[in-house]
């Protein structure tokens, strides 16, 4: 089995086998963090498509000696961010707006009996986030990557990441209830 | 930082991720773009302005590679209709 920069350095001779390869070897990180930043299913396939479009369009700039994840990652966290700012310019005070008008839905009890599930509820929780904190919350919670790397990936300082993490991490337990000791039963069900 | 509120966080949301299945037929749909240097032809669906899929403009012909057609069958239809309801007032 090939390495990354092997498929890259035949990806940069023009292989579009190449390219296909490395698809199928990064398509579920990719898709999984576009997922998680737009929380639309169709966005994250069409990004998914834009990430390995660019990597091709990009390829003779690539520098093989450097990995390829975070370069993966670094242009889905970017074109998700575009994505989520073009889209949710308008729509967000919109929403905000509606939300006002029919009073705090979080504070009645049968909203949250209407959420059968943790997931859903999470989900709920990471999409009311602030871009910049959502990014972080993905790359770390989802990718399980290290405020190093995130760091890196960013391009912004460690304390900047630590930072938006635990605000993150504080509006997420706060919208979750989860600061009570006790916290729901669950079961990990995915690859 | 790592506590089971933490791993109840990154659990819920790995779950809520693998419900959702990856796009069919993603590789050979990459390959065909690259191949033909053309965007995907669903793309064209989209409108320019805020990105979100037109429903007027649906795609008439299932094949996904199918080009965009400007004079879809409902367009035509209701020009026909226009024409005619004009040409029997005239």
């Amino acid at each position: 089995m090939l390495s990354d920069r092997e498929l890259i350095v035949r990806l940069q001779g023009g292989s579009l086998e190449a390219l296909g390869d490395l698809y199928d070897r990064h398509r579920w990180m990719v898709y999984r963090t576009a997922l998680g930043i737009t929380s639309d299913a169709e966005a994250a396939a069409d990004l998914l498509q834009d990430v390995f479009l660019r990597l091709y369009r990009f390829a003779d700039q690539f520098d093989t000696r450097r990995p390829l994840e975070p370069w993966l990652y670094r242009m889905t966290a970017n074109l998700s961010y575009t994505w989520v700012k073009r889209n949710h310019r308008w729509l967000r005070p919109l929403e905000e707006f509606a939300d006002w008008l029919v009073g705090n839905g979080k504070d009645q009890p049968y909203t949250q009996a209407e959420m059968q599930d943790d997931w859903q509820q999470v989900q709920h929780a990471v999409a009311t986030l602030p871009l910049p904190q959502r990014v972080v919350v993905v790359l770390y919670y989802l990718n399980d990557l290290s405020l190093q790397e995130i760091a890196e990936i960013l391009d912004i300082p460690v304390g900047t990441v630590k930072s938006r993490l635990y605000y993150g991490r504080q509006a997420l337990k706060k919208g979750l209830g989860l600061h009570q000791e006790r916290v729901p039963d669950f079961n990990y069900e995915g690859p | 930082m790592n506590d089971v509120r933490d791993s109840y966080i990154r659990q819920s949301l790995k779950n809520w991720a693998a419900r959702h299945q990856l796009p069919a037929n993603g590789r050979s749909r990459l390959i065909w773009s690259v191949a033909t240097g053309r965007t995907e032809p669903h793309r064209k669906q989209r409108s320019a302005r805020s990105n979100v899929r037109d429903g007027f403009l649906y795609r008439t012909n299932p094949n996904p590679y199918w080009d965009y057609e400007p004079f879809s069958y409902t367009r035509l239809w209701m020009l026909h209709m226009t024409l005619t309801t004009l040409l029997h007032l005239a």
